[in-house]
């Protein structure tokens, strides 16, 4: 029955993805705006034009141009890029993913451990100030425009203390370790040279910090709320009763249960993550696939635009469905509920 | 059971319906300063939206003025918001921009919400073949994060002002649609709606005459709280160069301009963004506050 469980998951998630191709063909081929006439300039040449649509396969039938979506999308060829240096956009998006993966992780991680503790406290001392800072908090961390904040941090941490780097993911003169999972936090270690490893951490705080902040107000809100819910329940009573110290109460039993509600918003967050990494890269010059896309979109690069699209929306359904079938094994009530 | 008359004591439902909206409102407001922070700055807003060329000391800079004479001053008593390269008058194009924020906003929920709900209503309240394809639908409009799908849209076509509003909308319009579904599928269990089918009313009839008016408070909340978000979305968009174009005195695109000139011109980055959050925190507020008031669910 888990197993049942699982596989409707994946069945839902293949029907997504088929959709997902289907409305970025759509966009991509039915509104209006000519890439190619801005990739090549105003004074190309209808001849050029006609290379060009030739060359990216525009001029074929609209269910060919499909087939030919699908299938690049499956082995990963997204055709040229349209804009310099005119590299395979394939090969530009596993250059670029890691950095961003490594921003993402990093980020979550750090929403993760502060947002939890900072929720478990303020449930603790619900309506005291640290309950009340936790609010503000909250709040700002929803409204507060990430562009903005990233701007702010940089300006005050980087440009006016001087305390962290404020632009890039390495030092210029600094060669960076040698490739084996992307990440340079990983790598660095696994070269044992912890002194990369801190320089390396130097340029990830800030852009993590920024990208956390909103994230991390929701977890905490959430933990929050749901801390307070485990407390009127029986069985910490009992425990308390018979005498069990507070910080295993609390932290041993109530958080397991109070964890479980958080997942369910971990997979919103990666679509967050996803939007605000576009937001965050830009600003510190991070070199991952937020800031490839951004570039893609400023200048139409289309086969670009149509393949980040296309990683983005796979990554975010794909990690929805892993939450999903984590959720239904941490809480079995939702997985037995499907069987009637 | 077949007694309708009050006969029986209903100690579990207290005077629920001796208070009036009016009321609880008040209650409401007077626990809650912060619903009315909210409300303060939204009717601010509006206001300032407006009166804007009567409000901005000089309305003339929403455009593509230069006065090199008065380039890059700090913040002072003459200008307060201090002013850009090009020596235009800060505070007076964030006043004026907060026209283009607030029509984006109004424009993209009106036009989610007309295009959203009704096809949440068909889908709840059909269901079967054309409620699962609608609904289906809208999961795939959801599997790209809004930012990124609205960043598509406006890039293929033109950035400009009605595009950004198009692209949003037709981003938002899911949401509008999940809530409509999600609240029409309880309500359509409810005695009211065999009441009506009994009587004779047309599905059409009991779809949305019936059962939509019920949607009401709910909606109000979700497009307070909205307004809010789109305008950080809008704002996001000309950030990254995809809103509407300069010489527009769009936040978003004010603070990216701005970023040229950190960190010295600090002021030119600083104030759109904090007037982007304020909006975004009185919408919050305000909506929050509403649904206090409305009863609605957390």
């Amino acid at each position: 029955m888990t197993m049942r469980f699982v596989v409707r998951r994946f069945f839902e998630l293949a029907v997504v993805l088929g959709g997902l191709a289907i409305l970025i063909f759509v966009i991509s081929r039915v509104l209006p705006g000519d890439p190619i006439r801005y990739a090549l300039g105003p004074n190309a040449s209808p001849q050029q034009i006609e290379q060009m649509r030739t060359e990216m396969g525009l001029d074929e039938s609209l269910p060919v141009q499909f087939i030919r979506l699908v299938e690049g999308s499956i082995a990963g060829n997204f055709g040229r890029s349209t804009i310099p240096p005119f590299g395979s956009v394939g090969i530009d998006i596993a250059t670029y993913l890691p950095a961003s993966l490594e921003l993402a992780f990093f980020a979550m991680i750090l929403a993760i451990a502060l947002g939890v503790p900072l929720g478990v406290t303020a449930a603790l001392y619900r309506d005291r100030w640290p309950d009340q800072a936790s609010r503000v908090l909250a709040f700002s961390g929803v409204a507060i425009p990430v562009f903005w904040l990233a701007l702010m941090i940089q300006l005050v941490v980087a440009f006016r203390l001087g305390w962290l780097p404020a632009l890039g993911r390495i030092g210029r003169n600094v060669a960076p370790p040698i490739d084996v999972t992307g990440f340079y936090l990983i790598d660095s270690l696994l070269a044992a040279d912890i002194g990369l490893f801190f320089h390396c951490l130097t340029f990830l705080v800030l852009p993590a910090l920024a990208l956390a902040a909103s994230p991390l107000a929701m977890i905490m809100r959430l933990v929050r709320a749901s801390m307070l819910e485990e407390m009127g329940k029986d069985y910490v009573l009992t425990a308390r009763a018979n005498g069990m110290p507070r910080v295993l109460v609390v932290y041993k039993y109530m958080l397991r249960n109070a964890f479980s509600a958080t997942l369910t918003i971990v997979g919103l967050l990666v679509g967050y993550f996803v939007g605000s990494a576009f937001i965050v890269e830009t600003v510190f010059s991070w070199p991952g696939l937020g800031r490839y896309g951004v570039r893609a979109l400023q200048f139409k690069d289309f086969n670009a635009i149509v393949a980040v699209t296309l990683v983005v929306g796979i990554a975010y359904a794909a990690a929805n469905t892993v939450v999903t079938v984590l959720y239904g094994w941490l809480d079995p009530r939702l997985r037995l509920s499907e069987r009637k | 059971m077949t007694s309708i008359a009050p006969s029986a004591p209903l100690d579990d439902e207290p005077h629920s319906v001796a208070v009036g909206l009016g009321t609880r409102a008040w209650a409401s407001l007077r626990n809650s300063p912060l619903t009315v922070i909210g409300f303060l700055v939204c009717l601010g807003l509006v206001v300032m939206a407006a009166f804007a060329p009567w409000i901005a000391p000089f309305p003339e800079d929403a455009g593509a003025v230069v006065k090199f004479h008065q380039r890059l001053q700090p913040p002072s008593a003459e200008h307060w918001f201090g002013t850009d390269l090009v020596g235009r008058d800060v505070l007076s194009r964030i006043v004026m921009g907060s026209r283009i924020s607030l029509a984006t906003a109004v424009a993209v929920i009106v036009a989610a919400a007309l295009i959203g709900v009704p096809l949440g209503v068909i889908a709840a309240y059909r269901g079967g073949w054309t409620g699962a394809s609608i609904m289906r639908i809208n999961e795939v409009f959801l599997a790209i994060p809004s930012l990124v799908f609205v960043l598509v849209v406006t890039s293929l076509m033109r950035p400009s002002l009605p595009v950004t509003i198009f692209a949003i909308a037709l981003a938002w319009w899911t949401w509008y649609a999940r809530l409509a579904y999600g609240e029409v599928l309880s309500l359509k269990e409810e005695q009211f709606v065999d009441a009506a089918r009994t009587s004779g009313a047309s599905d059409l009839r009991i779809a949305f005459g019936e059962i939509l008016p019920n949607l009401t408070s709910v909606l109000i909340v979700k497009t307070t709280l909205d307004l809010g978000y789109v305008i950080l979305l809008g704002a996001s968009l000309g950030f990254l160069g995809l809103g509407p174009q300069p010489p527009a005195p769009e936040w978003g695109t004010m603070v990216a301009e701005g970023r040229e000139q950190l960190p010295d011109a600090w002021w030119l980055t600083t104030f759109p963004g904090l007037a982007v959050f304020a909006a975004v925190v009185g919408f919050n507020l305000f909506g929050d506050g509403l649904n206090d008031i409305l009863g609605g669910r957390d």
